[in-house]
């Protein structure tokens, strides 16, 4: 998080949150927010654990597949990494080091806790935690596309942006049910 | 062959199920009086099933599976009889280890399952403490020896999860001190340009003293001085900083240090219990002996003690019976009444050497070379041209014993046959010399560390990769000019001896490189056994501090372990046994392809006999043989590689090894004659093992034929293939 914001990212958080939001303190559920290729997602802020700037990744050998596995050093822990864009069957820029609209590293590498241990996986940009009433969300539409489908319960706006909410629990799950 | 790949889980499965029933057959038996194997038998049942469950990566059954393998050892080293009650816990252990391996690994299993294991783990650990603690080797007297209380396990294992935990963190602030320090190195440029503003303010100053405006150059010596003290300010900061940066670098470089000492005990603590042993075995065997040890206070990784414990105590059991002579003999001999033992440890070569030397009769080589005749293992003349160490060879065979009548301490079951794995499991080796006295002296050479090695860094498909130094026979670049193809493989000249080559890329199933240096080689193996593996480019010699990997990837296939390199980037270190039997199977599975290797015009009307070993001498030896009476022959490197063959192609026979990794023999004919497409079959064993028990355990699997290897090289072979399969055309 150490990397100097651009202008317009500024510009774009700063409305985020200057925007009036009725109820925020009220509201008792929060997500998380971010962006892998042209879709934006929210995981449940409860399986976050650590949010770090993007970092190279190590490939497992004979352990491709959809999920590209592999190795990244967060803090001189060595967390396993899994393709979030690739169990979502997602088109995302390179999954370390990619860059924002506008040009600058926006990708992190976020680590999420599962019930079997901590698993790492890449977004393209992170907007942050957004808090929401129950009520706020809607059905997925059955037009939705790909895998996101089977994996996102609902559908929230946050700010300009519609966001599919997706089930965190399934989401860790079926990555570390396809690593072993 | 994947690990994950689901048919080796139910081959675990499978195995399981059958270990289980041998499990309960034994403790039933064991119940109503043990046969001597009775408790070997359930250490061997328990123990391959806690290898195949990691294998699998199904730790829950590795824990029950290990425990289980606990209670037989402590029973077996106290040689306590369990009680019925006893065996009540260790039969109720067997069901849950059969219900946790039945399981799908990665299902999560339900509450009242973990709660049955959490419970019966305990229990197992409580009987293998209990005969502990009552065992007479543990009594009062040795009050030393009470620290090995019950329960040693479990401290030592969390104490090494704290102390991966204060590496971990000592590791990231080492990197994040260096990264400061590349920061606040007083580096030239700041002088360059400080020297050049001076430069700048002398040519404005001469300029205005041209033009004569006094105010003006008031105006520039004000400014030159606040610049001046600008940099002085910015250079007494530097330097403030770069000091500071050092010592916080050294710092945390001793702190590393420090946790990395926290990992080594000493080797007099791993020996503790050899005294004791000592004298017990002595007692029973009426000998005398006196242990003489040196070097108690080298220090010894933690996990490296851990697993020299045993080796080293089947040395010491092995020196007092086999080794020294009963008193009489000695006094006869002009010698002492009473033996010496001698154990020692020392550190030489960045290694640890241990040795166990007795001064007892000696090994007597001529013995073993008629021995060696004896059982068929090579004819006469091959044996009066063996050299000394050829000969002790053959001492560290499966099942190969001097002895002739079966004792209790020694010469039966596990021989040096498993000194030598478990040293080598650990990267060590072991070997027998003559001692001056005329005794019998093993060396063992292990790594100081698990923890840290060096090794040869290497880029593969442009990420860093890591060779164990003690594994790289050799690197070397290889012009295109000196490599040759031979049916679609390629080779080059290495000492007069060509050695197959490969791609790291290709062994590893990853992209190939776009940038690569030439044919950068690393060479593993020796001999018949060496391959060249081609890499992209060599980084340099690193020492490594090797960290697990994350449990649930269970092995992953020619990897053995991760680290941090010094930017704090992962690098993944190699298992160079695992890679050169990926790199045999390779080359294999090319062979595996009959529109390939086989010279048209006979494939279609010639018999197909598969060859399953895992030494590439054996293996070629016998396809050249029995090519040579027109059958095709196709090979696989192990019992797993076989049965995949076994299934995909059709063959007139199999002809396998029995001690193979991942699979062994047995299991391979037993799977083949379950299966009722394969049945029919024809099997045949070759092998070392020649013991009327191996014998009939291969028979009992189901295979046809059984032939040791002392015959396989003569006519007996190939005529027993024409009996089987009739003649090739």
């Amino acid at each position: 998080m150490d990397i100097p914001l651009a202008e317009d990212a500024i510009d774009a958080a700063t409305a985020y949150y200057a925007a009036p939001r009725a109820l925020e303190e009220d509201a008792p559920e929060s997500c998380f927010v971010f962006r892998l290729g042209g879709e934006w997602l929210a995981l449940p802020t409860s399986i976050l654990d650590e949010v770090v700037p993007a970092k190279s990744t190590h490939a497992l050998p004979h352990r491709g597949g959809a999920l590209k596995l592999s190795l990244v050093s967060v803090r001189g822990d060595l967390v396993l990494h899994a393709s979030l864009a690739g169990l979502l069957g997602i088109q995302n820029g390179a999954s370390a080091g990619g860059n924002g609209a506008n040009g600058h590293a926006t990708a992190r590498t976020i680590v999420l806790t599962g019930a079997r241990g901590r698993l790492a996986t890449s977004v393209d940009e992170v907007m942050g935690v957004h808090r929401y009433q129950p009520t706020a969300l809607r059905p997925v539409p059955s037009t939705l596309e790909r895998a996101t489908l089977s994996f996102a319960t609902s559908i929230i706006d946050v700010g300009k942006h519609v966001v599919g909410l997706l089930d965190g629990a399934r989401v860790v799950d079926s990555m570390t049910g396809k690593i072993a | 062959m994947r690990i994950d790949d689901p048919s080796l889980f139910a081959l675990f499965q499978l195995e399981a199920q059958s270990q289980c029933r041998k499990l309960t057959d034994e403790l039933l038996v064991l119940e109503h009086g043990s046969t001597p194997n009775t408790l070997e038998e359930l250490m061997r049942a328990a123990h391959s099933l806690k290898g195949a469950a990691r294998i699998v990566g199904h730790d829950s059954a590795v824990t029950v599976a290990h425990e289980l393998e606990e209670c037989f050892v402590a029973a077996q080293k106290s040689r306590l009889l369990l009680t019925s009650a006893d065996i009540d816990v260790l039969l109720r252990a067997v069901d849950v280890l059969a219900d946790t391996a039945g399981a799908d690994a990665s299902t999560t299993a339900t509450a009242t399952n973990d709660e049955g294991r959490v419970k019966i783990v305990a229990e197992l650990r409580s009987i293998a403490g209990r005969e502990l603690g009552i065992a007479p080797a543990w009594s009062a007297t040795e009050a030393s020896l009470a620290r090995v209380a019950p329960r040693p396990d479990i401290q030592a294992r969390r104490q090494s999860d704290d102390s991966e935990r204060l590496l971990t963190l000592a590791s990231e602030a080492l990197v994040a001190a260096r990264a400061l320090a590349a920061h606040t190195e007083v580096d030239e440029r700041g002088r360059w340009a400080s020297q050049e503003v001076e430069r700048a303010f002398d040519h404005l100053r001469a300029t205005l003293a041209r033009s004569g405006s006094n105010e003006s150059s008031t105006a520039l010596g004000a400014l030159h001085r606040a610049v001046g003290a600008a940099f002085s300010r910015e250079r007494d900061r530097t330097f403030a900083l770069d000091s500071v940066s050092q010592r916080v670098t050294n710092a945390i470089s001793q702190l590393y240090e420090g946790v990395l000492d926290t990992r080594m005990l000493q080797f007099g603590d791993g020996i503790l219990g050899l005294a004791r042993l000592v004298r017990d075995t002595a007692r029973e065997l009426g000998r005398e002996v006196e242990l003489m040890t040196a070097g108690e206070t080298t220090p010894v990784d933690r996990e490296v003690l851990r697993r020299l414990e045993a080796p080293l105590g089947h040395l010491v059991r092995n020196a007092v019976d086999h080794g020294i002579e009963p008193p009489g003999e000695r006094l006869a001999a002009g010698k002492a009444a009473s033996g010496t033992l001698r154990v020692e440890a020392r550190h030489g070569g960045g290694r640890l050497l241990v040795s166990v030397e007795d001064d007892g009769r000696g090994i007597d080589l001529t013995a073993v070379g008629e021995r060696v005749v004896a059982r068929g293992l090579a004819d006469a003349a091959a044996v009066a041209e063996m050299s000394e160490s050829e000969l002790s060879h053959f001492l560290f065979l499966p099942g190969f014993t001097m002895r002739d009548s079966v004792t209790s301490i020694s010469g039966r079951g596990v021989g040096l046959d498993a000194v030598q794995m478990s040293v080598r499991e650990i990267g060590g080796d072991v070997r027998l010399v003559r001692a001056p006295s005329g005794g019998t002296r093993f060396e063992l050479q292990l790594p100081l560390t698990l923890s840290v090695i060096r090794a040869l860094v290497v880029q593969i498909g442009g990420e860093a990769y890591a060779f164990p130094l003690a594994r790289v026979h050799r690197i070397l670049r290889v012009d295109a000019s000196q490599i040759s193809s031979v049916e679609g493989r390629q080779h080059f000249a290495l000492d007069g001896r060509s050695v197959g080559l490969l791609w790291a890329t290709q062994i590893l199933e990853l992209p190939a490189a776009d940038d690569t240096e030439g044919e950068c080689v690393v060479v593993v193996g020796e001999h018949e056994t060496a391959w060249g593996i081609v890499v992209d480019r060599f980084v340099g010699e690193q020492e490594l501090v090797l960290r697990g990997m994350d449990a649930r990837l269970g092995k992953v296939q020619d990897v053995g372990g991760a680290a941090l390199m010094a930017d704090g980037a992962p690098l993944l270190v190699l298992d160079v046994d695992d890679l050169m039997r990926s790199a045999a199977a390779l080359v294999a599975g090319g062979r595996l392809d009959p529109m390939r290797r086989t010279p048209a015009g006979r494939t279609k009307a010639s018999k197909r006999v598969l060859v399953v070993d895992d030494s590439i001498t054996v293996r070629e030896l016998e396809r050249k043989m029995i090519e040579s009476l027109g059958y095709t022959v196709d090979v696989a490197v192990d019992g797993m590689d076989g049965w995949n063959a076994v299934r995909a192609g059709h063959y007139d026979l199999v002809v396998t090894d029995v001690d193979m990794p991942r699979m062994d023999g047995i299991e391979l004919v037993s799977l083949i004659k379950r299966d009722s497409a394969l049945r029919a079959t024809p099997v045949m064993i070759v092998s070392y093992k020649d013991r009327d028990e191996d014998r009939r355990r291969g028979l009992d699997a189901g295979a046809d034929y059984y032939l040791t290897k002392g015959a396989f090289y003569d006519e007996t072979m190939l005529r027993a293939i024409e009996d089987f399969i009739g003649e090739s055309a």
